[in-house]
């Protein structure tokens, strides 16, 4: 199951609540955006990506509420 | 299925200190550099039927939205405009002014000048010829100087994923201030050098300058009809600066955008108003998927923008790099089906996932046509069929209308 939109918008308010005051936010924007998007299509997340939203992705992730 | 890969196109970094972008492009979507081109159509379209700025061809449609805008957004743009006047006026005059240093023979001026552009914060900066067959024919004899700096200012990326929104408005044409202010100090800075310098603002085209920018290898045209950069897709504003500096031209790549947007689809299935269209055809000696402005401009006026078109692109939203790598690992188009990348929400319409989209009653298209005096033509001739012989009034009404009109067609500025 892919993300809907309440798990977007669930992940994104806890993000700029967590993160948003980073000035590297818009990169953690990004990478949240691409996380999404390889998990939507079954494929690991980058190495390179921050482990904080990683572990958020992951968190919001539908498959691992089930 | 894994793709084989048919080249890898290496860009800089998107800044000084970051690794270059290596993006490899799949066998199946390679196609030519640049957009596939009939040079002789081009120059034939371009001599015969020279291109004109929209704020001139499509002129009425300029007047009738200020009254479809929600107040909010009237307002918006009132201070925008007063916020820009002042940089129009001074790139009006830019090609006039004199170098005020002397050339050095030892500078790469090129690479001057590029290094410069990046370090005042624009993400993409080529040169190429300031091809005079893209030129408004209102334009032509203002323009001046033969090599054209291309420069794409990236524009937030949190607003532009609010697409359609007040705030991506803000970000929209506050990157054009942004640029527009920019620009005087390169300017400067290539007269500080001894050359000269004239500045095309954003918010007074020249030129269809899109072609430009391929030609400087800095994307391609996607099927949005936006330039596809390597770092920021299609989320960046354009504008030029023209200059006699004897620059180096840079060269078009093939991104494999000209394939790949023909598998992809997602921004011509997503338009709320059916605007984009999936096959491609000639136009002007060009290949590429040509909008239907009269189902653009409604829902563009009425919704703050629109957009969706620049925020379900993936290149835009992943980047060029992650898609392209993705493509050629699967087969597949990153993001494509899901509500991360094709959901939108339009005010008082609501959410719409992938596969929805909103309905619009057919009176939203309604709109003048033409340029301001077409359209005031076209009205008096409606009251003349449905009235009769128009009085005195009616005709110094209409005399005074087109008068206006045509006087601001020479003072105008984009909108």
């Amino acid at each position: 199951m892919k993300f809907q939109k309440k798990d977007i918008d669930s992940l994104f308010a806890c993000l700029k609540k967590e993160m948003g005051h980073m000035p590297e936010f818009e990169q953690i924007l990004k990478d949240a955006h691409l996380s999404i998007a390889l998990v939507d299509a079954g494929k690991p997340i980058n190495a390179e990506i921050n482990e904080r939203v990683k572990t958020l992705v992951t968190k919001f992730c539908p498959k691992s509420q089930e | 299925m894994k793709k084989n890969v048919h080249h890898v196109v290496v860009r800089s970094g998107r800044k000084e200190a970051e690794p270059d972008l290596e993006i490899p492009i799949a066998d199946d979507i390679a196609s030519v550099p640049g957009t596939p081109l009939r040079e002789r159509d081009v120059s034939f379209f371009s001599r015969e039927y020279p291109l004109e700025s929209q704020t001139i061809e499509k002129g009425a449609d300029r007047v009738w939205i200020w009254s479809v805008y929600t107040k909010e957004a009237s307002e918006f743009r009132k201070q925008h405009d007063s916020r820009v006047k002042p940089l129009v006026a001074e790139a009006k005059v830019s090609g006039d002014l004199s170098p005020t240093g002397q050339p050095d023979q030892q500078d790469d001026i090129t690479e001057a000048i590029r290094k410069k552009a990046w370090g005042m914060g624009f993400g993409e900066v080529g040169f190429t010829k300031f091809d005079r067959r893209y030129v408004f024919a209102s334009k032509k004899r203002w323009s001046k100087f033969e090599h054209a700096i291309c420069l794409a200012y990236e524009q937030d990326y949190e607003k532009t994923q609010s697409i359609p929104s007040m705030d991506a408005e803000e970000t929209h044409y506050g990157t054009y201030e942004i640029e527009g202010k920019i620009a005087i100090d390169l300017a400067a800075y290539i007269r500080s050098k001894g050359y000269r310098a004239q500045i095309h603002n954003p918010s007074d085209h020249s030129a269809s300058v899109i072609a430009m920018f391929v030609a400087a290898g800095l994307g391609q045209l996607g099927a949005n009809g936006q330039l596809l950069s390597p770092h920021f897709g299609s989320r960046s504003r354009l504008m030029i600066i023209t200059t006699d500096a004897p620059v180096v031209y840079d060269q078009p790549e093939d991104y494999g955008i000209n394939k790949f947007c023909e598998m992809c689809q997602v921004c011509v299935n997503r338009c709320p108003g059916r605007a984009l269209v999936k096959d491609k055809v000639w136009w002007r000696g060009t290949e590429k998927n040509k909008l239907i402005y009269d189902r653009c401009r409604p829902v563009m006026a009425r919704y703050e923008g629109c957009g969706v078109c620049m925020k379900v692109c993936p290149i835009q939203k992943y980047g060029m790099k992650p898609v392209m790598e993705h493509y050629v690992s699967t087969g597949e188009i990153l993001g494509k089906g899901s509500h991360n990348l094709e959901g939108y929400e339009i005010r008082d319409k609501g959410y719409f996932g992938p596969g929805e989209l909103p309905h619009f009653d057919r009176e939203l298209f309604e709109m003048p046509h033409g340029s301001r005096e077409e359209w005031l033509f076209e009205q008096f001739k409606n009251k003349v069929a449905k009235d009769g012989k128009p009085s005195q009034e009616d005709l110094e009404h209409f005399a005074q209308s087109v008068d206006e009109a045509v006087h601001h067609k020479y003072t105008h500025k984009d909108e």
